[in-house]
């Protein structure tokens, strides 16, 4: 009886790139499979546009394929993945901004039945907390970004960031510093007008 | 329940706030079923474009070795230059008399010495050029 060849979705990652190492491209399949949605994710928090977030995961998977050889496994496969996939990010939005907005603008914006809209479309404040921290500076961002996404996991963060771990919490307290005191103004139109939209919501529900 | 007045201000932002906006479930996305199927496109596309073409050193070193010689000769004429400029009469600027038969000794003196070596070093830059240009372009 003879070994039948693993199927690419079975493939352990260390098997995987062994395998597209020794010239079977078919065998990084296993790894896309096995990392898109994780991936995908984290563009997903970096620019908030499915499409955007699809192309920039895919040059991070075709970063990773040219860069194979280079992986040493001195540290785990995902951590070398989320690694280089955030720099691409990182990179991304450096060159095409995602939300051209200031954090001034996240409360402020100019239009306030456009405020209103997005307040009665969206869950206002998670929406506005996550504009809040893109348009933090990109330091800040990137550590809120990632602690978030290894779930509150610092040292995770770090190694993605390959910051020290100081590093990353400094930048965390910092960061919501930021957006602490940004959500800390007076209640302006915009708070008030999403105050009012979260009370219309609320009724709405009672209502019903 | 939030009670419709004018001083109604939210609570302000914590940590747990923060927390929340980003891992409620409607913050993440599943990759499009077609995904892995693109990557695995693009991958193969990029497999299989021929690799860049690498800059042809081989080719280009004589020419950049005739581009350094030429460098050099240049730096050292204008060194020469330098140095025997004290040998050359004064300036008729300088000295104050700006007249056209008095400039005449003068710019035979500084030119005359120089003229050769920096025709030959124009010339040997140009033919050096062409060799250099000729042969990057020449089919192998």
């Amino acid at each position: 009886m003879t070994a039948e060849p693993a199927q690419p979705a079975a493939l352990t990652d260390e098997a995987a790139i062994a395998r597209v190492l020794s010239g079977d491209a078919s065998a990084f399949e296993a790894i896309v499979r096995r990392w898109q949605a994780p991936l995908v994710n984290l563009a997903w928090r970096f620019c908030r546009d499915r499409t955007r977030a699809e192309e920039m995961a895919q040059e991070a998977f075709l970063r990773a394929w040219r860069n194979l050889a280079q992986f040493r496994g001195e540290s785990a496969f995902s951590t070398w993945l989320f690694s280089l996939a955030a720099n691409v990010y990182r990179t991304e939005i450096r060159r095409l901004p995602s939300m051209p907005l200031s954090l001034d603008d996240v409360a402020e914006p100019q239009d306030p039945r456009r405020a209103v809209a997005e307040a009665l479309e969206e869950t206002s404040r998670d929406e506005s907390v996550r504009r809040a921290v893109l348009a933090l500076p990109a330091k800040y961002r990137d550590a809120i970004l990632l602690f978030y996404f290894h779930e509150q996991d610092v040292p995770a963060a770090a190694r993605t960031l390959n910051i020290p771990e100081g590093t990353v919490k400094a930048r965390l307290f910092r960061g919501r510093e930021l957006l602490r005191s940004k959500f800390a103004r007076p209640a302006s139109r915009t708070r008030r007008l999403s105050n009012a939209a979260s009370l219309a919501a609320h009724q709405h529900k009672e209502a019903r | 329940m939030p009670r419709p007045n004018s001083d109604f201000v939210p609570a302000p932002l914590t940590d747990a706030d923060i927390a929340r906006a980003f891992s409620s479930p409607r913050d993440s996305i599943m990759p499009s079923s077609g995904f892995a199927a693109s990557v695995m496109a693009a991958i193969a596309h990029d497999t299989a474009a021929p690799a860049p073409i690498p800059f042809p050193w081989k080719r280009a070193l004589p020419g950049i070795a005739a581009v350094a010689a030429a460098l050099t000769l240049l730096i050292a004429a204008v060194v020469s230059m330098v140095r025997s400029a004290p040998a050359a009469p004064a300036s008729p600027v300088q000295t104050g008399a700006l007249d056209t038969a008095a400039l005449l000794p003068f710019l035979h003196s500084t030119q005359d010495t120089n003229v050769a070596v920096w025709t030959a070093v124009t010339l040997g830059a140009v033919i050096v050029s062409l060799v250099f240009f000729r042969r990057l372009l020449s089919t192998r």
